[in-house]
């Protein structure tokens, strides 16, 4: 009922009134998980807000940078303490001894293990970009509170992404916008796609995966194949179909958020892949970490510093685990053998392979609790651990898999709101009336959070 | 042109009709496989129902046995052999609670062969850690496939979330907050009233003065889950069984509640006498309370001797073959009387 409500109250309501509904709606959205997180997510709006004035209004470099370097740092900070301070810190034994003698520091510890406010690392990251930009001149400081905090909290992306920039994303949010058709067929379309891909592929794929993970040594090295090569399909699934409903839910109220993906398993090289993932992180990282870096333009040994420390902390963007960062570094060891490696493949279709499976080796310490599990998923492929054959997936989630497949391939670079006007009135609604089936009747009977949420 | 209705109407009708079809489709083709992972006590009603006279409902003290038992057959499979004129099977799925129960009774169709049923009435269901377990989540997702709206409404309701999914995190904080502030209120005196000041004052010490932790563990964990009064007003599992009450009455049903053996041996000497007199008064609170309500409430709780349960560490109704026909035997002496 929220969307609907929303939507009819947005263009019901006069022009200048309208970012405040959605400032309301996002923040009812926001707190409905865990209202007490708004107040975070209003305190790093209000002080990027102020940081981004400062540095407009400072007349020297210094005081700008000092207050860029205060922002960063306490955007930094916050997203420090809630998401690794229990990882890095809270769980050494040196302060679990202390939290134990200390009621108060024991329920602090306790709090921030088990409360980590959804969404944290990509509201943080929006609102950093737009101090950066505004740092550097490409944009200038938003004047009305409401509105920043609009761009912040706009509702379709806030809990993951994609991760807009200021310059693209608070024009449209001030723009009058008047309900037009076309609107909303790109956005009933981007959704039902996006539905489809998550509740059918995504939630059915999931069954496999959990089943492997949870006990690789139980079956036979096929099924440990199957369930990473599943796993690379299923994460992709729930955040592209993820990506998709924030899209087209945006598009009804006339937003154009940013494509998160483009076919990613369709790349040519790990520096294609990451083209093609999470486009929005990783044009962040591009933009506001790698190229002040210096980009390629510095020496080799530099560069291949810079490189691995921002596949690092895109490793560790994702979650405070050990985990995480060797699937950061294994990226970054794919991307630096891919650019100094004297043999270069020819073959398309090596390239994609060996991408691919570049890939899939890396998602299985990105799906695994510990190291321990990804050791032991990595030992059941290779060797005979368990003897069980029969892991009952049924066999139409493999053929769904396929059907995905092939509308992935043959929507080619089209988004699939424009992939539909490729049909006629008949192909059109016929491709409709399949998703609402398969949304219906065949999506999976768990119900599976969007991983993402977790990051 | 695009919002007139000659525009809309169509889209409507096929959106509609492809709705309509996937109902259908969902009911005749993949609603009956699906149910028997997903909701396997309904699944097993819909063929049962048509077959036997008498239905038993429980958990899993119906199907578990002892290592030891020759006799391995579940309480209903006895009660069923003990029975003359009479068919009777069981429906049971591990840690259900009237909760559970009641959705299912509510699918009985009227124009079934069921004319009798047994209810499992387990008085620890009635306790704070089984009414905040963690389990209850999963338990009311399977709900959903049980509710009386069309089998796609129901699976949708599941596969969305649609349903209350207490976190582990919010139980353990209700319950162990009912620990420390839920007071025991019996028409005897205590010396304590709620579950922590009891629990806090239930020790064990070895010979050489140090804590017997196994022994404790276990006396805590029978305090936990016996010392409590039954909130006729407020306990969900009250408004549960009067609702099995009202629905079995609405289908002409006859129904009984089993109200299933506890060790009350070791509840006295793992903690005291006045545990014992608690048990026995939430005992009679149900017994007043169902019978009064027109039910037959068949008291096992003092039946099964402490030797005869199964596990040693736990509080549980699992019990081994000679338990299992002594309430057997007793509950199908009542059918039969009836």
């Amino acid at each position: 009922m929220f969307l609907p409500v929303v939507f009819a109250g947005y263009f019901a309501l006069p022009h200048k009134w309208r970012w405040l509904l959605l400032l309301i709606t996002s923040y009812v959205f926001y707190g409905w998980w865990k209202w007490e997180f708004l107040l975070l997510l209003g305190f790093s709006t209000a002080f990027d807000f102020t940081s981004a004035r400062q540095i407009e209004k400072a007349s020297s470099l210094k005081s700008k940078k000092l207050w860029l370097i205060f922002s960063l740092c306490i955007n930094l900070g916050i997203l420090f303490f809630f998401k690794y301070f229990y990882f890095f810190v809270g769980s050494t034994e040196v302060v679990q001894r202390f939290a134990h003698d200390h009621q108060s520091v024991k329920e602090l510890i306790e709090f921030l293990s088990k409360s980590l406010p959804v969404g944290i690392s990509f509201y943080t990251f929006q609102s950093m970009s737009y101090v950066l930009d505004v740092y550097y001149g490409r944009s200038k400081a938003e004047r009305n509170l409401g509105q920043f905090a609009v761009f912040i909290a706009y509702f379709p992306q806030l809990v993951a992404g994609p991760i807009e920039r200021f310059s693209h994303l608070n024009e449209q949010l001030k723009k009058k916008q008047t309900v037009l058709y076309s609107n909303i067929q790109a956005g009933f379309r981007l959704m039902l796609y996006g539905f489809f891909v998550k509740m059918v592929i995504a939630d059915n794929l999931s069954y496999t995966v959990t089943s492997v993970f949870d006990n690789p040594g139980k079956w036979v090295y096929y099924w440990n194949i199957i369930g990473v090569l599943t796993f690379a399909f299923q994460i992709y699934a729930d955040f592209f179909g993820y990506s998709l409903i924030a899209q087209g839910t945006a598009k009804l109220f006339g937003v154009d958020l940013m494509d998160n993906f483009n076919r990613p398993y369709l790349a040519l090289g790990i520096t294609d892949f990451w083209k093609r993932w999470h486009i929005s992180l990783s044009t962040w990282f591009k933009d506001y970490l790698y190229i002040p870096l210096g980009g390629n333009r510095v020496s080799k040994s530099r560069w291949t510093f810079n490189v691995l420390l921002v596949f690092l902390l895109s490793g560790l963007w994702h979650g405070a685990n050990y985990t995480f960062i060797v699937w950061g570094a294994l990226h970054g060891i794919y991307y630096l053998i891919e650019s100094f490696s004297p043999f270069k493949i020819k073959s398309v279709f090596s390239k994609g392979l060996l991408t691919f499976i570049g890939v899939c080796f890396a998602w299985i310490f990105f799906r695994a609790a510990d190291f321990n599990q990804a050791l032991d998923v990595m030992k059941g492929m290779l060797a005979q651990l368990g003897g069980e054959k029969q892991l009952d997936t049924p066999a139409f989630v493999f053929v769904l898999l396929a059907i995905f497949g092939a509308i992935e391939l043959w929507r080619s670079n089209q988004r699939f709101d424009a992939f539909c006007n490729r049909f006629n009135a008949v192909g059109r609604w016929g491709l409709y009336a399949f998703l609402i089936f398969c949304i219906l009747v065949l999506s999976g009977s768990e119900y599976q959070a969007f991983i993402y949420f977790r990051f | 042109m695009e919002w007139s209705f000659r525009h809309i109407a169509p889209r409507v009708i096929v959106i509609l009709t492809t709705i309509l079809i996937s109902a259908f489709v969902y009911k005749k083709i993949y609603w009956i496989p699906e149910l028997k992972d997903q909701g396997p006590m309904l699944y097993n009603l819909l063929e049962y129902q048509w077959h036997n006279d008498a239905l038993y409902m429980g958990e899993s003290s119906n199907y578990w046995v002892s290592p030891d038992d020759t006799d391995k057959r579940t309480i209903s499979d006895m009660i069923n052999d003990s029975l003359e004129g009479m068919r009777l099977s069981g429906l049971q799925v591990p840690a259900y609670h009237a909760g559970m129960f009641l959705p299912v009774i509510k699918q009985i169709d009227p124009k079934s062969r069921v004319k009798y049923l047994v209810v499992t009435m387990n008085l620890r269901s009635f306790d704070q850690p089984w009414i905040y377990s963690t389990q209850e989540g999963a338990l009311l997702r399977t709900k959903c496939f049980y509710y009386d709206y069309h089998p796609l409404y129901n699976r949708l309701c599941a596969t969305l979330g649609y349903y209350d999914n207490p976190s582990a995190d919010i139980q353990d904080k209700l319950m162990l907050h009912a620990f420390e502030h839920d007071s025991i209120k019996v028409n005897f005196p205590l010396k304590w009233y709620t579950i922590n000041s009891w629990k806090d004052h239930v020790l064990y010490t070895k010979p050489d003065g140090s804590t017997d932790e196994e022994k404790q563990a276990l006396a805590h964990h029978y305090v936990k889950a016996y010392a409590f009064s039954i909130d006729t007003l407020n306990n969900p599992r009250i408004k549960d069984f009067d609702e099995i009450v009202r629905v079995c009455k609405s289908k002409g049903i006859k129904l009984y509640f089993n109200l299933l053996s506890e060790n009350l041996q070791w509840a006295d000497s793992l903690v005291g006498p006045d545990l014992v007199k608690v048990m026995q008064y939430n005992r009679d609170v149900l017994v007043r309370r169902y019978t009064a309500m027109g039910a037959t409430v068949i008291d096992n709780l003092e039946l099964v001797p402490a030797e005869s349960f199964g596990e040693k560490n736990w509080t549980t109704e699992h019990y081994d073959q000679k338990g299992r026909w002594l309430i057997a035997g007793k509950v199908a002496g009542v059918l039969m009387k009836n």
